[in-house]
């Protein structure tokens, strides 16, 4: 998140390259840490990076959608982050006719240190456990 | 036939969205200079209305812009109620200053 700081710091209007990658990078920041985190149950360490590449974008929304509708309060709060953080990192990679600013790139920084730290009060909780688990196994 | 009933119903669900823009914008005040938005597909094909908040620059300072957005974010979602329309929200804010600097139509 060292962005934020450079973002919030810059004085000279930032580039529209540096804002789109300060949000792409808020999303993948959020989705490395929940692929990390749902790999750490996996015993095998050296296998962990393979399991890794299993994880889906369009997967990972839709469970995350699910999970907006019936979970705690806190699972919700980070689920309905991911939606929003996956949307806006759409936004900046593939929309070039969309203009950033510094308030917008900072903003989505702070929703995802925002799933950070909600993450790391629950993620021990058997319901985040299982939000990881449906991100790899399908409903049937 | 179809067509029109569908160009009818989104322009009532633009309306319907409009009116509670503009509550919030009100409740808002002088935080939030304007709200636009726009009602589209996400890139997963939800369909969704992308609000574009335009904050004063006061409102928009770095102490208080997280401040404002989750007010406004708050606001916006008890007036429109996006969820009941079927419609998954998104925001995107700025400040006049950088709108100034941007001149982007959708934002004026």
């Amino acid at each position: 998140m060292a962005y934020c700081d450079e973002l919030s710091r810059d004085r000279v209007r930032p580039r529209q390259a540096s804002l789109r990658r300060a949000v792409s990078s808020a999303y993948y920041a959020v989705f490395h840490m929940l692929v990390a985190d749902a790999c750490r149950n996996w015993k095998l360490r050296h296998q962990r990076t393979v399991l890794e590449r299993a994880f889906e974008h369009g997967r990972m929304r839709q469970v995350s959608d699910k999970v907006k509708a019936t979970a705690s309060p806190d699972l919700k709060a980070v689920a309905a982050g991911f939606v929003k953080l996956q949307h806006l990192r759409h936004r900046a990679d593939y929309d070039n006719s969309a203009h950033w600013t510094r308030s917008d790139s900072l903003e989505a920084i702070k929703t995802a240190e925002d799933i950070f730290e909600t993450w790391r009060s629950i993620r021990d909780q058997p319901e985040a456990q299982d939000y990881l688990l449906a991100f790899l196994v399908k409903d049937r | 036939m179809i067509e029109v009933r569908m160009l009818v119903d989104e322009r009532k669900l633009e309306a319907k969205i409009a009116k509670g823009v503009q509550r919030a914008v009100k409740a808002l005040a002088p935080d939030i200079v304007r709200i636009r938005f726009t009602i589209e597909e996400d890139w997963y094909g939800v369909p969704c209305v992308e609000f574009r908040v335009l904050m004063s620059d006061k409102a928009g300072e770095v102490p208080r812009l997280h401040a404002t957005a989750k007010r406004a974010a708050g606001r916006l979602t008890r007036e429109v109620d996006p969820g009941a329309l079927g419609l998954q929200p998104y925001f995107r804010y700025r400040t006049v200053s950088e709108q100034k600097e941007l001149e982007e139509a959708a934002w004026e």
